[in-house]
């Protein structure tokens, strides 16, 4: 799994796609996969009950599970029905795209994901970074922050720091607006400053909660870098291989 | 040049507060509230309040 790298990719697909796609759909493709299900793969305790997945990497990865979410069929499912209801092909396609940069980004872990579900369940992955999700939270985001992934997402926050014109008032004003009727409909609600804040927000979530959590992990605690493929190899990753 | 320093001072606060309350860091919707009180809501208070 990717930690910001799902905050940031839509800032990269706005600054080369510019008017072909809207930003809000493209973000929430971008979180569609893992939407309303990664409480249950990290577990909650309530009132003393513990409600989690029993397995959780094939829970979120597998089938039977809702590894079906992280396939590219899955993308096309949900853009054909906003097509269908919205009549908007710039949605559709930036749902698409924005649900399958999620789906492969996260073929880089040692799970990987369905990409071709419903052909087959096999999972493909490239094995770059550990898969810790059924440890628990605080401790997947260490792993996570000390191995390839946390390097996956600093480049898109390089590329976003590069491309920081795309998060400009001007590019807001130029391009987002003018693609999508989205945002002139909620410019009658809300203050264009606040519009613009909320273009922003997943970029600013995506580096700033990067950047904690590697202070958290290595200067607050004392996880150790392990930047070799698979790693990092402190943590028992799951790897269906 | 005032933007980004908001910004700026907005997001050292905000990965103070993860660091030691890692919690804040999990959820998306209270990490835009934080940056929409940061960036928007408190300088607007500021401004009502000169």
């Amino acid at each position: 799994m990717s930690w910001s790298a799902h905050d940031l990719e839509p800032y990269a697909f706005q600054r080369h796609l510019g008017g072909k796609v809207a930003i809000v759909p493209l973000l929430i493709g971008s979180y569609s996969p893992d939407f309303a299900t990664k409480w249950f793969v990290y577990g909650i305790s309530t009132f003393g009950v513990d409600v989690g997945a029993e397995d959780p990497a094939e829970f979120h990865r597998g089938w039977p599970g809702v590894g079906f979410m992280h396939s590219l069929s899955f993308g096309i499912v949900i853009a054909l029905v906003v097509l269908l209801v919205f009549r908007s092909r710039i949605w559709a396609i930036s749902l698409l795209i924005g649900q399958w940069a999620h789906s492969l980004t996260d073929a880089g872990d040692t799970v990987g994901t369905m990409l071709l579900f419903p052909f087959t369940t096999h999972k493909f992955d490239l094995d770059a970074w550990a898969y810790a999700g059924q440890t628990n939270r605080l401790t997947d985001a260490a792993a996570y922050h000390s191995g390839l992934g946390f390097v996956w997402d600093g480049l898109w926050i390089v590329y976003g720091l590069i491309a920081w014109r795309v998060l400009t008032r001007g590019y807001f004003r130029a391009v987002i607006v003018p693609a999508d009727p989205f945002w002139r409909w909620a410019g009658r609600r809300v203050p264009e400053g606040v519009l613009v804040a909320l273009y922003r927000a997943s970029f600013f979530y995506g580096t700033t909660r990067w950047l904690a959590w590697l202070i958290w992990a290595h200067v607050l605690h004392d996880y150790p870098f392990d930047l070799s493929w698979g790693g990092p190899h402190w943590v028992p990753a799951v790897d269906r291989d | 040049m005032r933007t980004l320093a908001l910004h700026i001072g907005v997001a050292a606060a905000y990965v103070t507060l993860g660091v030691f309350v890692p919690e804040v860091l999990i959820s998306w919707p209270v990490g835009t509230a934080f940056y929409l009180l940061g960036v928007c809501a408190l300088p607007a208070l500021v401004r009502r309040l000169r």
